[in-house]
């Protein structure tokens, strides 16, 4: 009677773990495998049934996914702890995984975040895409409409002075300081329209742009920027150049007013898949404490990591106090 | 007497630039044309002797347009007249056969002046473009000295490191970065001299003098 009722029960929990949606894979202390589920399975890119794999070391089948393999032998080998992987991409799969202690052994759940992952991309991708056609029309709204509305006010200016009788000083200086307004507002407007959608970006590509930027900011400052580009400087998709140049901009504007560095080293390098540009400073250095809840921090890393998101990209930042900060961005195309 | 005609499709800013060379003795205004294609029909039609030629023209390029124009008629002069001042536009100009620069906004003294020198065979350039040009021929030169391979201050550290035979996780404790960055420095440095392995880069090094010792 007993023994009915454990085997029903048994039953019953394979039943279960074989229906719910994450993957569920239970192991003993000596690391064989007591229970899995389907899911489970398919998540972890493992071979064979559920029944097959019932007391056979989970180690074995998890060769290609090293960072898990290493945690769950040393729970096997020095004793079980709880662990929790939030990224962990198996082919073209994403994953989180987590490790609980349990009876007699150690219970490891799956969930797919493939999906969900893909989701926040694409959202990102458009709102960033909204964003910058949003900005793209202004900066043509103003270079088409206001510029060439500033040079002709110019010459009719210049056309009403030159018919002026020569007498007439007093208007004619009064012409000319208006002139002068004209030209600075023109000026202005063209920076502005330059600021919202560099058009020597969309002409000549990343490299050309980012050399103009560059050399703005050294006219404008006292530190010490060095540019360097190493690969063929050859076009990529728009919208990983455009990345590619903001980026840039803004790593290059948070060394400039938060690391009081003396030296700036910009690379950009194109590859024949890829497109990586770093830039290195000399200066405080981020705090530890900071760098981890980096996305949220105010140093304006927010936007690069999600233009980086949206392109599936990566971004690494090395930082050490009185050092220096060393940041890499690499996004394929 | 100057025939001139206007590449440009703002409207407002031809109807300007109208009004102020119809005042000018020797100038004359042919019209306005918004396209490679109606101007190309005007040059057929009509003697021309310099263009005014704007770079944003919507979908097309004045700089294509004057590259087209020079190839099918060597003795009209293109004057560009444009809201760019990166110097890339401006080599660009000067690369497809432009005679003048100058910007929309230097006004009518300017742009009479350059008119009549391209039309006499000089170039012209407003002060502005005349000081990106120079700028820019001295970056250009400067360049080309340095057809070797540019490293970069930490690239050219690392180098002499691998060198010395130091690991990636000795190279990241000496210079306090993350054996990460070693790797995607010791990465970029293939890349850039081009070599396969480590043993290329200590060949690399000791060529360049970074060490002297074997």
């Amino acid at each position: 009677m007993q023994k009915d009722n454990y085997a029903e029960m048994h039953d019953f929990l394979v039943s279960i773990i074989g229906q719910v949606p994450i993957g569920i894979i239970s192991i003993g202390i000596d690391g064989m495998i007591t229970m899995c589920n389907r899911t489970a399975l398919d998540h972890l890119y493992i071979q064979g049934s559920t029944k097959s794999l019932l007391e056979q070391p989970l180690l074995s089948y998890i060769k290609h996914i090293p960072e898990v393999y290493d945690t769950i032998k040393q729970c096997i080998q020095h004793g079980r702890k709880p662990f929790d992987y939030t990224d962990i991409m198996i082919e073209e799969r994403i994953l989180s995984l987590t490790g609980r202690k349990i009876m007699n052994g150690l219970l490891i759940t799956t969930n797919d975040l493939t999906k969900l992952k893909h989701v926040e991309r694409d959202m990102l991708r458009s709102m960033i895409s909204g964003q910058d056609n949003e900005r793209r029309r202004l900066a043509k709204d103003i270079h088409d409409g206001i510029g060439p509305l500033m040079s002709t006010i110019k010459l009719s200016i210049d056309s009403i002075q030159s018919q002026l009788d020569p007498a007439s000083t007093k208007t004619k200086e009064k012409i000319k300081s208006i002139s002068e307004l004209v030209l600075d507002v023109a000026s202005d407007i063209r920076s502005i329209s330059h600021d919202l959608m560099p058009s020597a970006l969309k002409d000549f590509g990343v490299k050309a742009a980012l050399e103009n930027f560059i050399s703005k900011v050294k006219r404008s400052d006292r530190f010490d920027i060095q540019f360097f580009f190493t690969g063929e400087n050859k076009r990529t998709p728009a919208d990983v150049e455009l990345a590619i140049y903001r980026i840039t901009q803004e790593l290059v504007n948070n060394a400039l007013k938060y690391s009081q560095a003396k030296h700036i080293v910009i690379q950009l390098i194109i590859r024949a898949d890829q497109i990586v540009i770093t830039v290195e400073d000399d200066g405080v250095g981020i705090d530890q404490d900071k760098l981890m809840t980096i996305e949220n921090s105010g140093i304006g890393f927010h936007n690069i990591v999600a233009r980086t998101k949206a392109l599936d990209g990566t971004f690494e930042i090395d930082s050490i106090i009185a050092k220096g900060t060393t940041c890499t961005i690499s996004i394929p195309f | 007497m100057i025939n001139t005609i206007v590449v440009d499709d703002h409207q407002i800013f031809s109807d300007g630039i109208k009004s102020i060379l119809e005042q000018v003795d020797d100038i004359a205004y042919m019209g306005t044309v918004k396209s490679a294609q109606a101007l190309i029909r005007a040059l057929e039609q009509t003697q021309i002797d310099v263009i005014l030629m704007d770079i944003s023209l919507g979908d097309e390029s004045g700089l294509d347009i004057t590259k087209t124009v020079k190839s099918l008629y060597p003795d009209c002069q293109v004057l560009i007249l444009s809201m760019h001042t990166e110097q890339e536009y401006i080599f660009k100009a000067l690369e497809v056969g432009a005679s003048g620069y100058i910007l929309k906004e230097s006004g009518m003294e300017d742009m009479i002046k350059a008119i009549r020198a391209v039309h006499n065979g000089d170039s012209y350039y407003s002060q502005e473009v005349s000081s990106i040009i120079v700028k820019g021929a001295h970056k250009k030169s400067k360049s080309l000295d340095h057809m070797s391979i540019q490293l970069t201050p930490r690239e050219t550290e690392i180098l002499t490191l691998i060198a010395k035979e130091f690991t990636n996780a000795e190279i990241a404790a000496s210079l306090f970065i993350s054996i990460r960055t070693v790797d995607s420095h010791r990465r970029n440095l293939l890349d850039k001299i081009g070599v396969k392995n480590t043993v290329g880069l200590v060949k690399h090094a000791i060529k360049v003098g970074l060490i002297t010792d074997l």
